[in-house]
């Protein structure tokens, strides 16, 4: 008996220290480890080029399969599609433009070497000239959000006077500026006719198909031809090229083309459905989503977002300045448009302090030809820095509604946004009412839609815009509110309370009203009113 | 004691020259419902509505120390000497253009007016300091 213990012991002081050896190799390895250098890490400015490498190198790789399949590359064919003749694409990689689309796709706009263009003709070949010197054609490689390629569109910018021409640098495809007035076209890599833009001061007016006549120029009559909105014109292209041997520019006819400019919402906008981008389908058909072609499919392209120029009016009054410069940080604000300073992007909204129609308004949105103009009443500014913020919040909305619906596309905030919106912005577009009565009828349906949809998201924005860019203020006031009605501090429902006031016509709002409760329970009416009292006692300190 | 010299101290504080501030009669008692009527503290806001606006409130209330608002103490007769302003007969431009002057706001509340205290000889009311707000539509 004795033996056996004594056995156990000593295999077990064995076994320990056996295990205890290996530990402390181990842990002699680790310091080992810890002491070598570590992998130098990638510089942040190497990302881009790291990553314009990698397209390159995709492109080298791919660029003989970027064909259409079974199309041809003639200049006609029975469909009246527009195929410009194929040239090889000969990008600088030098000159790289690298963003992202709104809906989060990566592209890399890179300028196109070649002396190799072609033209809309102006009708004067002086005037012809000079729209070639002041012409951009770049290539847009639009990252696929799943697949390892770089889908390729050829965008080129057609300036309308020399005042519009611009550096490869102050032009992209989501970077227009504000006095920029042309036609973009976008092509897919073997020059098949995409989608069309006219802009007028950075705005787009009207999107742009263009197609051969056909023959004798007679051909039935399309959707888009019987479509008010649309205008038809007649172009000659022509193709434009450096002739080495000669050393000169020659010019060679194309066949001329009809183009269909249509007001923003009209056949292409509408055949725009998924997530308001516009998609390549070849032949008679406007482009629209879907259409996979094979093994190149051109990648969907969107409309510039809401661009918001934020106006003098503004920057020059230091607190909103303030209150507009956090609202830029916002992830609501954010998620549906961009406020800048400066007129370099697609503007199409614009945001000042002036008059509103209604003396007694905080706030007012007014669309005219799908420009969005903001207005913050300058009568009404001695509000707290968050109340503020609520206006230029509900402004927002309606400027982002006005806006989908134009352009025919979801908005991020409401992911149900078409089922969700009333009929009556149909009955609104399509009617030639009085404007006066438009204009009531577009803000009270927009409220109806607003009070029954997008409290919940616009509350939630309210309060982490509040917690992130006041963090003092909201701390204080969400211990203030524990005596009043929030025993536990702020909630969202606080925040959605404030959106009520200016939803006051709506539906929503009035059976809210209607809900009465037993004293000494506060009925939601009683409770909104209690928030907006509450809302009062905040500070005006931004800028200050 | 030293409440007692602070309670001497407001109490002996002159009132501000009525050129200063605006003093405000809620007459149409009726029409002004107090909001969070069940909150129990010395703070006091008082609403009602109009058809030109959804919402007008006057708030004695504050949410830091420093941002206290003050009460004065007169007379009825003192009262009426300073050209008070009756909240029945304000209209719309009246309160846009009450709600851009910078001067204070002191209010008669509706539930002190409409009472009997009205007709007691040398009784005094006390005047809030109020904040004034107007909804307006968005």
């Amino acid at each position: 008996m004795f033996l056996e213990l004594k056995l156990v012991l000593f295999r077990s002081i064995f076994v320990l220290s056996y295990f205890l050896k290996r530990v402390w190799i181990g842990l002699f390895l680790l310091a080992l480890i810890g002491c070598m250098q570590e992998p130098e890490l990638p510089k942040p400015g190497q990302t881009a080029l790291d990553q314009t490498t990698q397209v390159r190198a995709w492109f080298e790789a791919n660029k003989g399969s970027l064909r259409l399949p079974a199309r041809g590359s003639s200049f006609r064919t029975g469909s009246q599609e527009l195929i410009l003749p194929f040239f090889e694409k000969e990008p600088d990689w030098d000159q790289v433009h690298h963003y992202f689309f709104a809906d989060g796709r990566e592209v890399f706009e890179v300028n196109l070497e070649n002396k190799e263009i072609f033209i809309p003709s102006l009708g004067e070949q002086q005037e012809d000239e000079l729209l070639v010197r002041r012409s951009i054609q770049n290539i847009l490689f639009v990252k696929h959000p799943t697949e390892a390629r770089f889908d390729p569109l050829i965008v080129r910018y057609y300036p309308d006077a020399e005042n519009s021409k611009r550096d490869f640098k102050d032009i992209n495809y989501q970077m227009i500026d504000e006095k920029w007035s042309g036609t973009v076209d976008l092509f897919t890599y073997d020059e098949h006719f995409f989608i069309g833009f006219e802009i007028q001061k950075g705005r787009i007016l009207a999107t742009r198909k263009v197609e051969v006549t056909g023959e004798g120029g007679r051909r039935g009559m399309g959707h888009e031809q019987l479509d008010i909105r649309c205008s038809v014109t007649t172009t000659d292209w022509y193709q434009v090229y450096y002739n080495y041997e000669t050393k000169r520019v020659e010019y060679i006819t194309l066949s001329p083309t009809r183009t269909y400019s249509c007001a923003v919402g009209g056949p292409q906008g509408e055949g725009s459905g998924a997530g308001g981008n516009y998609a390549y389908l070849p032949g008679d058909s406007f482009p629209r989503a879907g259409g996979a072609l094979g093994s190149y499919n051109p990648p969907d392209v969107p409309l510039p977002m809401l661009h918001i120029y934020i106006d003098s009016s503004i920057k020059d009054n230091p607190r909103l300045d303030c209150i507009v410069g956090k609202l830029g940080m916002s992830a609501f604000v954010n998620s549906i448009a961009e406020l800048t300073k400066i007129k370099d992007k697609n503007t199409n909204s614009i945001l000042k302090l002036g008059n509103t129609k209604d003396p007694t308004a905080y706030g007012e949105t007014k669309n005219a030809n799908g420009f969005n103009e903001i207005t913050i009443n300058n009568s009404k500014l001695d509000r707290p820095d968050l109340m503020i913020a609520r206006t230029i919040f509900h402004e927002l909305a309606h400027a982002e509604i006005m806006a989908a619906l134009k352009e025919n596309r979801i908005t991020p905030i409401d992911g149900n946004f078409p089922a969700n919106l009333d009929l009556y912005i149909t009955f609104y577009l399509n009617t030639s009412a009085d404007k006066e009565d438009k204009d009531d009828l577009l803000g009270n349906r927009q409220h109806n839609y607003m009070a029954a949809n997008l409290l919940p998201v616009m509350g939630r924005g309210l309060m982490n815009f509040h917690r992130e860019q006041f963090p003092e203020e909201f701390k204080q006031f969400s211990e203030h509110v524990k005596d009043v009605g929030y025993p536990k501090g702020l909630t969202e429902d606080f925040y959605m309370n404030l959106f009520w006031e200016g939803l006051e016509t709506s539906t929503a709002y009035k059976q809210m009203a209607a809900i009465t409760v037993q004293p000494p329970f506060l009925s939601p009416l009683e409770k909104y009113k209690r928030d907006l009292r509450s809302s009062e006692l905040l500070k005006k300190a931004c800028g200050n | 004691m030293w409440k007692l010299i602070l309670v001497l101290a407001i109490w002996l504080a002159p009132n501000p020259a009525p050129s200063d501030y605006i003093i405000l009669i809620a007459d149409d008692c009726t029409n002004w419902g107090k909001i969070d009527p069940y909150r129990k503290t010395a703070r006091y806001s008082i609403v009602k509505s109009t058809p030109d606006f959804q919402s007008i409130m006057l708030i004695h209330d504050w949410m830091l120390p420093e941002d206290s608002l003050s009460k004065i103490n007169m007379r009825h007769a003192d009262i009426l000497e300073q050209n008070p302003r009756y909240t029945s007969e304000l209209k719309k431009e009246d309160w846009l253009k009450l709600d851009n002057d910078k001067r204070k706001i002191f209010l008669l509340r509706p539930d002190d007016y409409c009472s009997r205290k009205r007709f007691v000889f040398n009784q005094q009311f006390t005047l809030y300091e109020v904040h004034l707000r107007l909804s307006g539509p968005e």
